[in-house]
């Protein structure tokens, strides 16, 4: 069975929540999770498990507009010429009334709870809105680095994520929030700076007059209209392989050179901010086995791992397969003898190599005598550089592997019915 | 046939989803500027034959060839050959947009210089009576409409292979057909485009066919010009299309209707 990409997310999402139960049930097995009580001694914590299920909010309101959400659009778009790291057609996330109501009406229920901290309100009160808040966040902050990104100067974008988990690790509570606020803040500004190209556009495409058509020529030609025409970009330009083979290994390396020193650049926010979640947690619950270093229990920080790392696996393989059936079921491989079809079934050793490496590297780390935060950040860079390379062989596979684009169910009830009749041998 | 004068070789292919092959043994080649259409009884793998042209699906056997390079042999080649294959599937997907906005976006995809494009658009627009709702969400669009806009999207990308899943379906109204019939004909003949379309009505396709590719039992039983066809089903040469396609495909199908008349003896008329 393929999974849907939603019922992916919502899988996804129960798994997380019922994970950060579990957390949170670990972490205080004495205490009824409904007490008031409660509401001041994970407030914290709650922080950082909504950051992660805001991520998901975030993920889903990018999808909403990405042909991963709609397997026509990506099958549309996989018989044309576009390939991924083109820009898409039809635009990127859009912020509407609704995330403005949100971003509004929850920056004032947090306010709320930060002044009257002793009042010890409801948790659901704050949780839920604080869920929605960070998602808006996160969109934003992700749009906010896509223009950053654009603009060709990723440095900014580093610099903003070091000094972002710098700021939280120096100031825990309101100072947090500031900050927080403060980018989100930035971020929306941005967002909204562009949002009147795309109004302009929408105007002239209504105006039919020879003016209209005239200022519409001329804006596509001057590539000045934001969203639908303003990403896409020119053609990818072809890449050239060197002759021999010292040569031929050098050209591979250097070729492959951009993706290791992202996959670097990548795991290195992530490893920072595990480190200050690992710090904030020690510091806010001291109670937790990661700040009494006890070897007899797992650490907080492989639970996170283990569970980002299981759900990175499985998020690759649907991102790889959706859309890109196998060429045959597998009655029909059964049937016929083809039980392994290389040019498709490649499409699932990238995400094994990502679990594989994600168990060994640390598991070698803890050989060498390393804690367990150094454990998990020694496998971060290689895992994100694994999969970014594994990023250039799967466009590649979308190209030239054996796969069916599914613009079309490929069993529809009159193959079905074919596909049971006398076998063949085609080997 | 000329080898350079190929744009689309389809080499002894063989497909199937299951068990059963919905294709065997298939080879086809068709010239530039030629427009084929691909006919032949429900389920015989029309939309497969295109599918597998167009790049969509992949053969278990044989290979699919366009401008000689073969599909999916590299990233590279495949890329070249979707810049100059247009692919229509049977239910193309329309997104939530304006119909100008898409068609616009369809011709950016494809590397239309915009001034070429705006124009081309407005000509589409107004070829396909749009005019009035082109700037309307296609979620407001009939069934007709959405095939227009549709059609619109694959000719606004002027490439030079077209694979047309029933183009003349999805409720096309009389002047519609009309416009695509002419269009076809004129890419074919003016513009050397090639063109590989399916359509169950034979009606359509004398006329504006080269040649007619017919399936049958998953195999290609013929290739040829409409009078070749009626010449090999012993048909004179003002008899119809369908009746030669059917005298050489299903040549029981009068029989069956004069079976479903037989009343049986006794029962009152």
């Amino acid at each position: 069975m393929r999974l849907r990409p939603l019922n992916y997310l919502t899988t996804f999402g129960v798994m997380i929540c019922i994970a950060t139960w579990g957390v949170g049930e670990w972490l205080r097995p004495s205490t009824d999770p409904f007490t008031h009580e409660l509401a001041g001694k994970l407030g914290p914590f709650a922080m950082f498990g909504m950051l992660i299920v805001a991520g998901l909010y975030g993920l889903l309101r990018v999808k909403l507009v990405h042909p991963f959400n709609d397997i026509c659009y990506m099958a549309s778009l996989a018989i044309t010429p576009w390939e991924p790291g083109k820009p898409l057609p039809f635009g990127r996330v859009q912020l509407g009334w609704t995330d403005a109501i949100f971003a509004a009406l929850l920056t004032g229920m947090w306010a709320a709870y930060f002044v009257t901290r002793d009042v010890h309100l409801p948790w659901l009160v704050w949780l839920l809105p604080a869920v929605i808040l960070f998602g808006v966040y996160v969109v934003t902050l992700w749009r906010c680095s896509f223009d950053v990104i654009h603009r060709s100067s990723t440095r900014v974008c580093y610099a903003c994520t070091y000094l972002f988990g710098l700021a939280a690790l120096c100031a825990v509570d309101a100072p947090y929030v500031t900050v927080a606020t403060l980018i989100v803040a930035y971020a929306l500004l941005r967002s909204l700076l562009g949002e009147p190209f795309e109004h302009r556009l929408r105007r002239h495409l209504r105006d039919t007059t020879p003016a209209g058509v005239r200022f519409l020529r001329d804006a596509i030609r001057d590539n000045t209209l934001a969203g639908l025409h303003r990403r896409l970009g020119p053609d990818t330009q072809p890449v050239t392989e060197v002759e021999g083979s010292i040569p031929w290994l050098i050209g591979r390396i250097r070729r492959r050179w951009g993706e290791v020193l992202a996959g670097l650049l990548i795991a290195g926010p992530v490893v920072w901010w595990l480190y200050v979640a690992s710090v904030l947690v020690s510091h806010l619950m001291p109670h937790a086995s990661i700040a009494r270093h006890d070897e007899s229990e797992p650490s907080v920080i492989f639970l996170f791992y283990g569970l980002a790392l299981v759900a990175a696996t499985f998020g690759v393989l649907v991102i790889d397969i959706a859309g890109y059936g196998s060429p045959i079921t597998l009655w029909g491989r059964l049937s016929t003898g083809r039980w392994i079809i290389p040019g498709y079934d490649i499409v699932y050793v990238m995400p094994l190599g990502m679990l594989l490496i994600g168990v060994a590297i640390p598991h070698l780390a803890a050989l060498l005598g390393l804690p367990p935060v150094m454990q998990a950040a020694a496998a971060l860079p290689v895992l994100v550089t694994w999969w970014l390379l594994s990023r250039r062989w799967m466009d590649d596979w979308r190209f030239t592997g054996a796969h069916h684009i599914s613009t079309v169910p490929v069993m529809t009830p009159d193959k079905r019915r074919e596909s049971t009749g006398r076998p063949i041998t085609t080997r | 046939m000329s080898a350079d004068n190929i744009a689309i070789e389809v080499d002894r292919i063989t497909h199937h989803y299951g068990v059963r092959p919905v294709l065997r043994d298939v080879s086809l080649a068709v010239r530039r500027g030629e427009l084929v259409s691909v006919m032949g009884p429900n389920g015989t793998g029309k939309s497969t034959l295109l599918g597998l042209i167009a790049g969509v699906l992949w053969p278990l056997k044989g290979q699919v060839k366009v401008d000689g390079v073969a599909r999916r042999s590299s990233a590279d080649a495949e890329r070249a050959i979707r810049r100059r294959v247009v692919y229509l599937p049977a239910d193309a997907w329309l997104p939530s947009g304006t119909a100008r906005e898409f068609l616009l976006a369809t011709g950016r995809l494809y590397g239309i210089d915009d001034d070429r494009l705006v124009d081309h658009v407005d000509r589409l627009i107004q070829l396909f009576h749009l005019s009035d709702v082109a700037d309307s969400t296609t979620l407001s669009y009939s069934t007709g409409q959405k095939r227009k806009t549709a059609l619109a999207s694959a000719l606004v990308t002027e490439a030079p292979v077209m694979i047309l899943d029933e183009p003349f379906g999805g409720g096309l109204d009389p002047s519609g057909l009309l416009a695509l019939r002419h269009v076809l004909k004129r890419l074919a003949e003016s513009e050397r485009t090639t063109i590989v379309m399916a359509t169950p009505v034979p009606e359509l396709v004398d006329g504006l066919a080269h040649r007619v590719a017919l399936l049958h039992d998953a195999t290609l039983v013929a290739c040829d010009t409409p009078d070749a066809l009626r010449r090999r089903a012993g048909l004179p040469d003002d008899a119809s299309l369908n009746e030669a396609i059917e005298a050489i495909t299903q040549p029981d199908t009068l029989a069956h209707i004069e079976h479903y008349f037989q009343r049986p003896e006794g029962r009152a008329s």
